[in-house]
């Protein structure tokens, strides 16, 4: 359940957060039944049950207050998500996967599981100031860790939405979690893109979501 | 404009449109990159300083926060730096000015940077604490735009220029092929059929170029194949058709010559004294047969160096310049033998009587020709086949009498001129003056005219042909500006006087102070006497082009000046013999002749004059020919 890298941490949380740079992020992805039968074609129909249920989550859930969507979010990817890392999972060292790879293989990191949350609790309109993608160390495990983290204002104390802890609380009572730092990170992406050896310049400004959403499309 | 110039113009042109176009992409270039660079590199110290502020952002006010920011902001790189806590209030505020000396204000407002600011959240522990603004100077962004862009000016002008003279030299070597066809052109049109021997590469010049030389070699053998056609007519009307002996317009033209020359000789009249007898008795063959074995004796004799004509029917002459007394007698004697030898063949006893006189620079030509019938008449008297050499003189004058007649001549400007010879041009609807010739008359003490061929081989023989010359050309002008002649004017001069260093001079400065148009000076020699000197007659003719005057060869026909080499004298006229268009109605080689010499003359841009076409028949055909000028 944890990190072997720092850098593979920093690296989700810049997706993380890239991810706040584009709206409507639904109506982008546009999971549509074409979609929907290429997963179940590549996967099961479990994969497809999952996206399925993520879909109907996103839309059903927009009028609820925001730790009722908090619970609902959390609840959601730590029960539809198993822990792999990605050296198992993708033969990988680093794998940042996309919300729909990771609920359609139905396993990812923490980077993944934080990227979900993030990405899904905006998306039900949780106002992206509120949200940090948090650096922490696992104190119990000795390890870097990634959880996201919700204010509901500034000088609040966070609360935690993690997959070692299932339960959503206040960031003092996790004693077993070291912060590190906290990024809001506007424009980090760039960074990211930098540091992957992509193309960035004037007329490539493509937030990391758009790339996201592109890999989903492909991928699938 | 030329083509040279119109192609560099455009090239030029295209070449800086790519260079403009290159350079203000290179610059924008060059600007993103700044700018990217920047976002990037403000990122990085937003973020890294943001990492180092984080633990002390515990105590807002610890002064380390602010000394850790000016470590980083006194770098100079940064316009502003500006810390806030979680209230956005101002805990730390940097500022630099954006200006940079060297950058010229002109750049910052043509081509404004986007000053790039970054953000970064500073946590303490789980709680946010507050935020960092990092903007970068673009001051710096300028002077290395602007040291850029001088550079990459820098370059692409020289590169410009660079490609300027390739491409100057690469058009000049490409166009030279074109200036060696225009030059090949303009030679051609001025009748020298030239070849391009070095072939353009290029494809399309180089075919205009073998088509160029295809023409010309075209050209240049038809003019061959007319003139060696000439020649052969021309050939032919000098001579006799049954003995092919010169006929008698050749002797009158080659007495004229030979007495031109000044130098001694003798002529022989040489009679059948009954043709017609002989030829009632032996019947037509048989005197043709007798007239051919005759004139072979005749040409035997032209090894000797004279020249054997057929004047008419039963009459032959023989024309032996520089010959002395003992060699005609030598020479007549042979003569009288191998006639007594002929004669016995047709068992004749008399066959012939020959009359010799001499003749000499100062002999009067219209008295040759009774003299020799005299002295003819005279052999008769002696015997069989007999001569008699008629060793009087047959001058009006002595050398002496001439001589002081030519100088007072000179020294009291006393030769009269006349205009005549008027040539018209016929091709119009109506005839147009072309062409007058001035004519010299001089008398004499007592008012005699004298035979000017004499008087100018008299002066000639004096050395004084050139102040005659000068004399007579004073004069014709003088004329021409009293007349305010309006048509040209043929001025006869003697090739020692155009071949004299002093005379053009003269005449250069002569023709300054007229008040009559160059055009109409058309100085003239005769074609026999160019033939003698082509050289000079052609330096002549450019120089006399130079002053806007003209040349004339006078009583040209081809035997003389073969007609291909008539371009090499660059003359603007010919004006034929005489006997080129005598009797040319009824001589189908004649016209022959006309035709082809206008032809050629054409093709070399040489205008064609016949005079004295006296007989109107003769004059219908030239003038169907349409010769530029025609005088009767």
């Amino acid at each position: 359940m944890f990190f072997s890298q720092a850098n593979k941490l920093f690296f989700s949380l810049l997706i993380v957060l890239s991810l706040g740079a584009s709206w409507p992020l639904i109506a982008d992805l546009n999971i549509t039944e074409v979609l929907l039968s290429k997963i179940e074609a590549k996967y099961n129909k479990y994969a497809r049950q999952r996206v399925e249920s993520w879909q109907q989550l996103m839309q059903s859930s927009h009028d609820l207050s925001d730790i009722e969507k908090l619970d609902l979010v959390n609840n959601f990817f730590n029960s539809n998500v198993m822990f792999i890392n990605d050296q198992a999972l993708w033969n990988q060292e680093d794998y940042w996967a996309t919300p729909i790879e990771a609920l359609s293989i139905g396993a990812g990191d923490c980077e993944d599981y934080s990227i979900a949350k993030y990405f899904t609790l905006k998306q039900l309109g949780v106002d992206e100031e509120k949200l940090r993608i948090t650096y922490v160390k696992a104190v119990n495990l000795g390890q870097a860790h990634m959880v996201l983290t919700y204010f509901k204002d500034k000088r609040s104390v966070p609360l935690v939405l993690d997959n070692i802890d299932a339960e959503i609380k206040p960031a003092n009572l996790r004693t077993d979690l070291v912060p590190v730092y906290s990024f809001n990170g506007q424009g980090l992406w760039i960074a990211k893109s930098r540091g992957s050896g992509q193309r960035v310049g004037d007329a490539s400004r493509l937030s990391l979501w758009e790339d996201l959403e592109n890999r989903m499309a492909n991928n699938l | 404009m030329s083509l040279s110039k119109q192609l560099l113009i455009l090239i030029a042109l295209i070449f800086f449109i790519i260079f403009s176009v290159n350079f203000v992409l290179s610059m924008g270039n060059i600007k993103s990159y700044l700018e990217v660079e920047s976002e990037f590199h403000v990122q990085d110290t937003a973020t890294s300083l943001g990492l180092s502020l984080s633990p002390h952002m515990a105590d807002e006010q610890d002064p380390i926060i602010r000394t850790m920011m000016n470590a980083i902001f006194d770098m100079g790189y940064y316009k502003e730096m500006r810390l806030v806590d979680v209230d956005g209030k101002d805990l730390v505020k940097l500022t630099n000015t954006d200006k940079m000396d060297g950058v010229p204000s002109w750049l910052i407002s043509l081509m404004p940077m986007k000053v790039a600011t970054a953000v970064s959240e500073i946590s303490s522990g789980w709680n946010i604490t507050g935020t960092l603004y990092v903007s970068t100077n673009p001051a710096y962004g300028y002077l290395k735009l602007y040291e850029q862009g001088k550079t990459t000016l820098k370059y692409s002008l020289l590169i410009f220029f660079g490609a300027l003279i390739l491409l100057i030299v690469a058009l000049r070597f490409t166009l030279q092929s074109l200036k060696d066809i225009e030059k090949q052109a303009n030679e051609i049109s001025s009748g020298n059929f030239i070849t391009i021997k070095k072939l353009p590469w290029t494809l399309e010049v180089k075919n205009v170029a073998q088509s160029m030389n295809i023409m010309s070699n075209k050209i240049g053998a038809m003019i061959a194949r007319l003139n060696n056609k000439l020649d052969s007519l021309t050939d032919s009307l000098k001579r006799d058709s049954l003995t092919n002996l010169l006929n008698e317009a050749s002797f009158e033209v080659n007495l004229k010559r030979e007495l031109g020359t000044g130098q001694p000789g003798y002529a022989a009249f040489i009679k059948f004294d009954d043709l017609a007898g002989i030829s009632k008795d032996r019947g037509h063959i048989e005197v043709n047969k007798l007239l051919i074995d005759f004139s072979n004796i005749l040409k035997n004799v032209q090894q000797s160096g004279c020249s054997a004509y057929r004047l008419y029917g039963s009459e032959f002459a023989l024309l032996c310049p520089s010959f002395d007394s003992v060699k005609i007698n030598e020479l007549a004697e042979l003569l009288q033998q191998n006639l007594t030898g002929l004669g016995q063949q047709y068992n004749l006893d008399d066959l012939v009587h020959i009359g010799i006189i001499r003749f000499e620079r100062s002999s009067d030509y219209d008295k040759l020709s009774p003299a020799m019938v005299e002295a003819y008449e005279q052999a008769k008297n002696i015997g069989h086949n007999a001569f008699f050499i008629k060793e009087d003189s047959v001058s009006s004058m002595s050398e002496l009498d001439w001589k002081s007649t030519i100088t007072s001549a000179i020294e009291n400007k006393m030769p009269e001129i006349t205009l005549t010879s008027e040539a018209y041009n016929y091709t119009g609807d109506t005839a147009v003056k072309v062409m007058e010739e001035a004519f010299a008359v001089v008398k004499d003490g007592v008012g005699n005219t004298l035979s000017i061929g004499t008087f100018f081989s008299m002066a000639q023989e004096f050395g004084l042909e050139e102040e005659l010359d000068k004399c007579i050309v004073n004069k014709i002008i003088l004329l021409m500006e009293e007349k305010q002649q309006s048509v040209p004017v043929t001025i006869n001069l003697s090739m020692n006087s155009i071949a004299s260093s002093t005379f053009l001079p003269w005449l250069e400065a002569r023709i300054a102070h007229s008040l009559v148009g160059h055009e109409l000076l058309a100085f003239s020699v005769t074609a026999y006497s160019a033939a003698k000197d082509l050289t000079a007659f052609a330096n002549f003719s450019v120089f006399v082009k130079s002053l806007g005057a003209s040349t004339l060869l006078k009583r040209y026909s081809s035997d003389i000046i073969a007609i291909d080499m008539l371009k090499e004298l660059h003359i603007d006229y010919i004006r034929l013999a005489r006997d080129v268009t005598k009797d040319i109605s009824s001589d189908s080689n004649k016209s022959d002749v006309l035709d082809i010499m206008h032809e050629v003359a054409n093709l070399l841009d040489i205008k064609v004059i016949a005079e004295g076409v006296e007989a109107d028949d003769d004059f219908k055909l030239v003038k169907a020919a349409e010769i530029y000028g025609i005088g009767r």
